[in-house]
């Protein structure tokens, strides 16, 4: 009996510990309203770096972390130098909630970059908007943040744009009438498959779709299935490039050879093209890709190389997120660092030119353009032509 | 102070899902890991009914304790007759089932683009908008639950709980028919955290299914280990820990390349420790 008081009041001094500690660590970085003038400029930036998809908030972070010091060897913005604060999301809406409410309430700060899935980020704007603090996603491409908030933009287009590219193509100039899709169960993948479903049934066409979990290899019931509904193109729509591969070989096992539509994930990654060149040949594909021969994006791959001893990746995730730094940046020379000022000014970008190209950010936040239509050519992506 | 208060919200709504949970683990012996399916039916029907037909929140919310309750009900008429480790593989099936259904019937729960813009409840003609006010709604729902907690725990029908999570076989030899009593345990426990799903829905107004995983059943288990199985405080107590010693890393001062890391290893090594050294948890009545 003894023994378990002892216990437990050993474990009310832990929890009181505890308490007081947590307590005095969160109110102890409120005090006091950080200097707003001459201090260093707090950017907060959320992402996944921890959990499944921290292969994107890896990179993410090590971009931003790349453009912030280099402008922190220029000098900073006004004499100022820039601090960026980086929480964790896991692309979770509830741990993007958990950030986002830190990054307001706590750190005070006035714009937050992030978060890079949809899912995340839209958590995150709802918290902003009402803290004032203005949020620049990088990738989040979800249709469902067009529009969301004034204190939301995002240098990335829409999925909405890329379906419909491709939907239109595909049904007014291919005159295809019916297209399979395989697709995988992820938010981007869904959000592609409904615009493009939307859009080419608008048209007159008609989809036939089976889906398919991210971790499955197997294809061959699936590709047997839509093959026997003798469609005039098959739609590969993953978010990894790895199942793309393992589809194209098994429709070669099945020797079955159709037209094919694929989506950006697949084209951007070269070993697909070039390992499946003869059946890729003539497909159809849409791409947010940064023009690689634009000398800020080979700056930035040389320089992320030299710093990180890894190519850069996911091209058109990362140029984005590099160019929100810098928009960051003339924003806040222009109207200052305030999220009310930023989010107005937010709208009032045009042609801005970064390592992903030229920016323009339409009134409802998004970028305007950005997918182009392509072909694959012998291993490569090259512009469609009609 | 906005902070603090979201903080909060989340203990409250970790303390329910600790209570409602206690009572299937704690006081009846049942080791379950689906709480977070049970949580997620309710926040998905919520949802749904406020975000699809515009309804009032507290029928919604009702609404998705029902449906929960009713889900439950049924399943546990199966997963009621098994025992020990079996219960446990049984409730991972239907954590799993659950999520699957989060994630595949597309055309109701939206897959996994989730459900934006849930709307935050209005309550006689005041506005919940403000997150302290949602505090009030969420706190008030903590003691609710509380209280059922502890007059369940304190009844007649708690005691035979007890002597189940004891004893199961000497309790079916004094006449009690056990497998209604699990059952009827596990249905309360799974309404319960059907009340927490509604209000996250409503508090974070989006909910996608990486929100209701087995991972997230896992960590309400571990809320209630921490504090202590089979004791009423200890489940609200222990989620209020986790919390906060979760968010408390942000401001441990780890380097920031490897801060979110480190703060998932100190929580991991946090719980080993825990086991090591405390096995029963802080208020412990019952260890597994």
């Amino acid at each position: 009996m003894e023994r378990v008081n002892r216990g437990s009041a050993l474990m009310w001094v832990i929890v009181a510990l505890v308490v007081v500690v947590g307590g005095f660590s969160i109110l102890g970085g409120k005090g006091g309203a950080p200097s707003t003038e001459t201090g260093p400029i707090k950017i907060g930036v959320i992402g996944p770096l921890t959990g499944d998809a921290a292969i994107y908030g890896e990179p993410f972070r090590n971009t931003v972390q790349l453009a912030i010091d280099e402008i922190n060897a220029t000098g900073g913005i006004g004499g100022r130098q820039v601090e960026a604060i980086y929480e964790d999301g896991q692309c979770n809406g509830k741990e993007g909630a958990n950030a986002a409410q830190k990054l307001v309430n706590v750190d005070k700060v006035q714009a937050i970059i992030g978060g890079v899935c949809s899912g995340e980020t839209l958590t995150v704007v709802p918290i902003a908007e009402k803290g004032r603090v203005v949020v620049v996603s990088p990738s989040a491409s979800s249709p469902a943040l067009t529009g969301i908030s004034p204190y939301f933009f995002r240098p990335y287009p829409s999925d909405a744009s890329q379906g419909n590219v491709l939907a239109n193509i595909a049904y007014t100039d291919k005159g295809w009438k019916k297209v399979a899709v395989i697709q995988e169960q992820v938010d981007y993948a869904v959000g592609l498959y409904k615009v493009f479903n939307q859009v080419f049934s608008g048209l007159g066409g008609k989809t036939v779709k089976e889906e398919f979990s991210s971790n499955v290899t197997d294809f061959r019931s699936v590709l047997t299935k839509l093959k026997a509904e003798k469609p005039d193109a098959l739609f590969v729509l993953t978010q990894t490039a790895a199942s793309t591969q393992r589809i194209l070989k098994q429709m070669e096992e099945l020797n079955w050879k159709p037209q094919i539509i694929l989506d950006e994930a697949s084209a951007g990654d070269k070993e697909t093209l070039t390992t499946y060149k003869s059946q890729l040949e003539g497909a159809l594909t849409s791409e947010f890709i940064p023009d690689l021969s634009n000398a800020k994006l080979q700056k930035l791959m040389s320089d992320y190389k030299a710093k990180y001893g890894t190519e850069l990746p996911y091209l058109g995730y990362m140029a984005p997120a590099y160019d929100i730094v810098y928009i960051l940046k003339d924003g806040i020379a222009s109207v200052g660092y305030n999220g009310e000022k930023l989010a107005t000014w937010s709208r009032t970008i045009k042609d801005w030119q970064g390592a992903s190209g030229s920016v323009t950010i339409s009134s409802d936040g998004d970028r305007v353009g950005g997918y182009s239509s392509e072909v694959v050519h012998d291993g490569k992506t090259e512009p469609y032509k009609k | 102070m906005e902070y603090l208060i979201h903080i909060a919200v989340l203990v409250c709504l970790y303390g329910i899902l600790g209570l409602s949970l206690n009572l299937v683990v704690g006081e009846t012996g049942l080791i379950s890991v689906a709480h977070a399916g049970f949580y997620g039916i309710g926040a998905y029907v919520t949802a749904l009914l406020l975000v699809g037909l515009g309804m009032n929140f507290f029928l919604a919310m009702a609404l998705g304790i029902i449906a929960s309750g009713l889900v439950a009900l049924l399943i546990s008429g199966v997963i009621s007759r098994l025992r020990g480790v079996y219960f446990l593989f049984g409730t991972i099936g239907l954590n799993i089932i659950a999520w699957s259904i989060f994630l595949n019937w597309q055309s109701v729960t939206r897959g996994p683009l989730g459900i934006p813009s849930i709307p935050r409840p209005g309550i006689w003609g005041l506005d919940l908008y403000q997150n302290l006010q949602f505090l009030f709604l969420a706190a008030a729902s903590l003691a609710i639950v509380y209280f059922i907690s502890v007059f369940i725990k304190k009844s007649s029908f708690g005691r035979v709980l007890n002597s189940i999570r004891e004893d199961e076989e000497a309790t079916q030899i004094f006449g009690y028919a056990t497998s209604y009593y699990k059952l009827a345990i596990f249905t309360i426990g799974a309404m319960l955290a059907a009340l927490a799903g509604a209000l996250f829905a409503t508090y974070i107004t989006y909910i996608d299914p990486s929100s209701f995983t087995i991972n997230e059943s896992i960590f309400i288990f571990s809320t209630i280990v921490l504090g202590g199985l089979g004791s009423s405080r200890g489940a609200v107590l222990g989620p209020l820990l986790l919390v906060f010693l979760f968010e408390g890393f942000r401001f441990a001062g780890f380097p920031s390349e490897i801060a979110a890391q480190m703060r998932m290893l100190a929580y991991g090594f946090a719980l080993v420790l825990l086991m090591l050294y405390r096995p029963k948890g802080i208020w412990g009545t019952f260890r597994i």
